[in-house]
């Protein structure tokens, strides 16, 4: 299945209409939307300007309530930290949720070279695994996927009856997922928000994954990117609504799950918490005046406007889990250089993505600001070449899987770092 | 009472698929549940605590109508096809948002394990959105808003062709019962 196959290209564009509609719908019902986002972008850009003082202050809080925490500067020290504590706990088996860092830092992966069972508990994410395809979306992992497509997966996996029935689909993983949680002693649980002043973590979802993680892992290894973090309540609160509001088109989300410290005797949820702490290069993305692009808190909105990502899908961003407008201009800084600039070319200038994101994240002065330091890297000319052809190649999706399967051959290329 | 707060409550909770049910006191309150769960012809309920619940005496009027509350345990959990019942510690009458705060007795999982989840809920309870909600907590009661888990309509997963499947990990009905206490 490749984007050439024209079934694949329009269930691109179909989650991307049915989710801006759905997504413009709860914005116009927002009569507080204008504010709602200055609020959000507030909260964001107070964090980004001082992450150290809300790192310490963070993680003095966290350790007064007796948690672990250590720090990562890289993905690789993150597994090894990870890998290390679920040694410790001796699980060969544990589950993960849903989010972008654990993706980011290829946690199934690491897990799996040290044999250990690393099991996404969200349904798309599971599933994305069993067909070995991943739409790039942060949201519909496996948006791109028909009925027939899955159910076909299913039969070969499990040897189940084929069914067109969504729900039917459904609930065939469902009943999987939910014994692999009944018998959930360890989970890797990447944090949506750490709010600073209580030392509180805070995760979002819809479909109950994450409470139902906290009530029943008996140890809960907690993963935190130092962006995300918000120094309030008040603050918080904006972060989340806008999130529910533009990653699933509704006011907040169907879960919001607080946890601070580790549960008391009697009481349900994690005996243990350890938390890493995740820069891979956030800092040095701030100091190098991109720190705009953290704002990003993974709704979806751009990509869902975006005519080149519903061209590409998310094969066109060298394996990155940021994808879409966003992953134009987090790329270039995440990855390694030859492989980043690439990725601001993955963009026909059509701006929507600036109208849908509500942190008003500038990706055309951001992508132009990394164009321009580069230009001095590079001969002149390069570029404008590069990007002729880039422009050429996204429209063509039978001739731009084979290229960009060459321009990244090399075998470092692919490697977040 | 607000009357209008209730007012926005109960509407919002229609908007979230959630079904409700008014009683004028406590007691109307306990023959209401009685009478939905027979309803439902269900017999076991998984709950929190009998303690921990708003309405007293459950335990034996469930009893005499041979019902019986369970706790939910560790090892010995399959209440999928029982009906979850709780309390809620608030409701954000805006978004009809429940706040379950975890603590001894009073699990979040009768409210997530079961595809049914009853809820019992005293008006006093009401705030008007979320902000109040925290306002009114972060100065007073901190420690349980480290704890709490606020459920905004039922579980639904939209993976699969962005079709939207209730009851994944949460329930896939939910039934509040709103009483004078
Ligand atoms: S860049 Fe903006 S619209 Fe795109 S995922 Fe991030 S927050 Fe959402």
């Amino acid at each position: 299945m490749t984007l050439a196959d024209p079934q694949t290209r329009f269930m691109f564009h179909r989650m991307g209409s049915l989710a801006a509609a759905s997504r413009e719908k709860a914005w116009a019902a927002t009569p507080d939307a204008d504010a709602l986002k200055a609020r959000a972008i507030q909260a964001r850009d107070r964090v980004l300007q001082d992450l150290p003082g809300h790192l310490a202050r963070l993680e003095q809080a966290v350790r007064a309530q007796g948690i672990t925490v250590v720090r990562a500067n890289n993905a690789q020290e993150a597994n090894r930290r990870i890998v290390s504590r679920l040694r410790e706990l001796h699980a060969a088996d544990a589950l993960r949720n849903h989010h972008p860092l654990l993706d980011e830092i290829r946690v199934d992966e690491a897990a799996r070279i040290n044999n250990i069972r690393l099991t996404p508990l969200l349904l798309g994410d599971f599933l994305a695994r069993l067909t070995d395809t991943h739409s790039g979306h942060p949201v519909w992992p496996i948006g791109h996927l028909t009925v027939e497509r899955i159910s076909e997966a299913l039969r070969q996996h499990w040897r189940v009856p084929e069914t067109y029935d969504p729900d039917r689909l459904a609930s065939l993983v469902r009943m999987r997922l939910r014994r692999m949680l009944l018998r959930a002693d360890v989970a890797v649980m990447g944090v949506n928000f750490a709010v600073v002043e209580d030392g509180l973590f805070v995760f979002l979802d819809n479909d109950g994954h994450n409470p139902s993680l906290l009530s029943l892992a008996r140890h809960v290894i907690l993963v935190l990117s130092i962006d995300q973090m918000v120094a309030d309540l008040e603050g918080l609160q904006a972060l989340m609504r806008v999130f529910a509001l533009s990653a699933w088109g509704r006011p907040l989300p169907a879960y919001i799950a607080h946890l601070q410290q580790a549960a008391p005797p009697g009481v349900d949820g994690p005996q243990t918490l350890y938390l890493i702490i995740v820069d891979n290069r956030r800092s040095e993305i701030i100091a190098q005046g991109f720190g705009q692009a953290l704002r990003c808190i993974h709704c979806g909105a751009c990509h869902t406007t975006c005519p080149v990502y519903q061209q590409i899908g998310g094969e066109g961003y060298a394996h990155s889990p940021y994808t879409g407008p966003i992953g134009t201009v987090i790329n270039p800084l995440l990855l390694k250089p030859e492989l980043g600039a690439q990725q601001t070319f993955l963009c026909d200038a059509a701006g929507l993505c600036a109208s849908a994101c509500p942190l008003d994240i500038d990706f055309h002065g951001l992508r132009q600001a990394f164009r321009r330091r580069r230009a001095g890297q590079t001969r002149a000319g390069e570029d404008q070449r590069f990007i002729a052809l880039w422009r050429y190649l996204i429209h063509a999706p039978r001739l731009f899987r084979p290229f960009w399967r060459r321009v990244t051959r090399h075998p470092n290329r692919s490697q977040p770092r | 009472m607000n009357a209008s707060l209730l007012q926005t409550l109960l509407a919002s909770f229609e908007t979230v698929g959630v079904s409700w049910e008014l009683a004028e006191n406590p007691i109307a309150a306990r023959l209401a549940l009685l009478s939905y769960l027979s309803e439902l012809g269900r017999k076991d309920i998984v709950a929190w605590d009998p303690e921990a619940l708003p309405l007293s005496d459950l335990k034996s009027a469930m009893a005499d109508v041979g019902m019986r509350l369970h706790a939910i345990q560790r090892g010995h959990l399959e209440p999928e096809g029982m009906v979850g019942l709780t309390g809620a510690d608030a409701a954000l009458a805006d978004s009809g948002t429940l706040v379950f705060v975890q603590g001894a007795g009073r699990s979040w999982l009768p409210g997530l394990l079961p595809l049914h989840h009853v809820v019992l809920l005293p008006v006093r309870r009401i705030f008007p959105d979320l902000r109040s909600w925290y306002g009114a907590w972060h100065t007073t009661r901190p420690q349980d808003v480290s704890r709490a888990l606020l459920v905004t309509g039922l579980s639904v997963n939209d993976d699969i062709e962005l079709h939207a499947h209730h009851g994944l990990f949460g329930p896939g009905r939910m039934h509040v019962l709103v009483f004078e206490a």
